[in-house]
């Protein structure tokens, strides 16, 4: 009787607690994270006051910080750009596109994809930002 | 009484090693990682380019406009250079005089998207609706 049998046991029974942590762990992450494909190119976008939420995110078009182009997950230069974006366009005339452009990048370049993309017939066109952090104006 | 005890402790441990708790663990915890590396948080916000774009083409020269140009190192009002404490002044008074005015926004080559983003914040906070993003005519280009 001084012997505890539970205890041969006990080794797998101590890990039920850790494995309904685990679990509950990773229900969080799948269910509050979102999964995005990764962008080509390394962006960190400019944040803004902006109370416009985002949710789906389909046609973006990332700009780089020194200007480079990239859409549907491949960086593009400037003339395959405009032949891409002519045939998305063609195929669907309404759609929402995103323009997604890093915080460095000349304001400059930004105004040229916008008139880019402009010419090329896309109607609705939305700056995407980060939510404000407390930060210094401009 | 001694002997019975073992016996009936040895069944469910055998039980229990024939589905095995630990791959249920490592696959979970794999899943973990994997869901805690792939997603993000990030809080996505959006400004709405289209009307500006649309209207930068057509800015009418006649109506009544607000010229802000966005220098490396300040701001300029109408070609007038001004610090940040003017600057909100000047405008709340122009938005007085004209709650649908036109404000034209040119930033200087090379400054960066953040400071516009952060002008353009600004112009709305004072209540500003029309705003227009005009490039610098000697911008380059992509």
């Amino acid at each position: 009787m001084q012997f505890d049998p539970p205890k041969a046991t006990a080794s797998d029974e101590q890990l039920l607690p850790l494995v309904d942590i685990i679990l509950m762990l990773l229900i969080f992450f799948m269910l509050a994270g979102t999964l995005v494909a990764s962008d080509p190119l390394q962006v960190n976008p400019p944040d803004s006051a902006s109370e416009t939420h985002v949710n789906e995110r389909e046609l973006v078009v990332v700009l780089g910080q020194n200007g480079e182009l990239a859409f549907d997950g491949e960086v593009l230069d400037r003339q395959t750009f405009e032949l891409v974006l002519k045939e998305r366009v063609a195929s669907a005339p309404e759609a929402q596109f995103w323009l997604k452009a890093d915080a460095q990048a000349d304001s400059n370049d930004v105004i040229v994809v916008m008139e880019l993309l402009r010419e090329a017939g896309v109607e609705r066109l939305e700056l995407l930002t980060l939510q404000k952090t407390d930060q210094e104006n401009p | 009484m001694a002997a019975a005890t073992p016996t009936r402790l040895a069944r469910p441990r055998r039980r229990r090693s024939l589905i095995g708790l630990t791959p249920l663990i490592d696959v979970v915890f794999i899943l973990l990682i994997f869901f805690m590396l792939a997603s993000n948080f990030l809080r996505w916000r959006a400004i709405d380019l289209s009307a500006p774009v649309r209207a930068a083409a057509t800015v009418p020269v006649e109506q009544d406009v607000l010229k802000i140009e966005i220098l490396m190192d300040g701001m300029t009002i109408d070609g007038a250079s001004i610090t940040m404490t003017q600057f909100d002044q000047q405008v709340s008074d122009r938005l007085a005089q004209d709650r649908d005015l036109t404000i034209v926004i040119q930033p200087d080559v090379g400054v960066p998207l953040q400071r516009t983003v952060s002008t353009l914040d600004r112009l709305r906070s004072l209540g500003a609706s029309k705003l227009n993003l005009v490039r610098d005519p000697q911008a380059a280009g992509l």
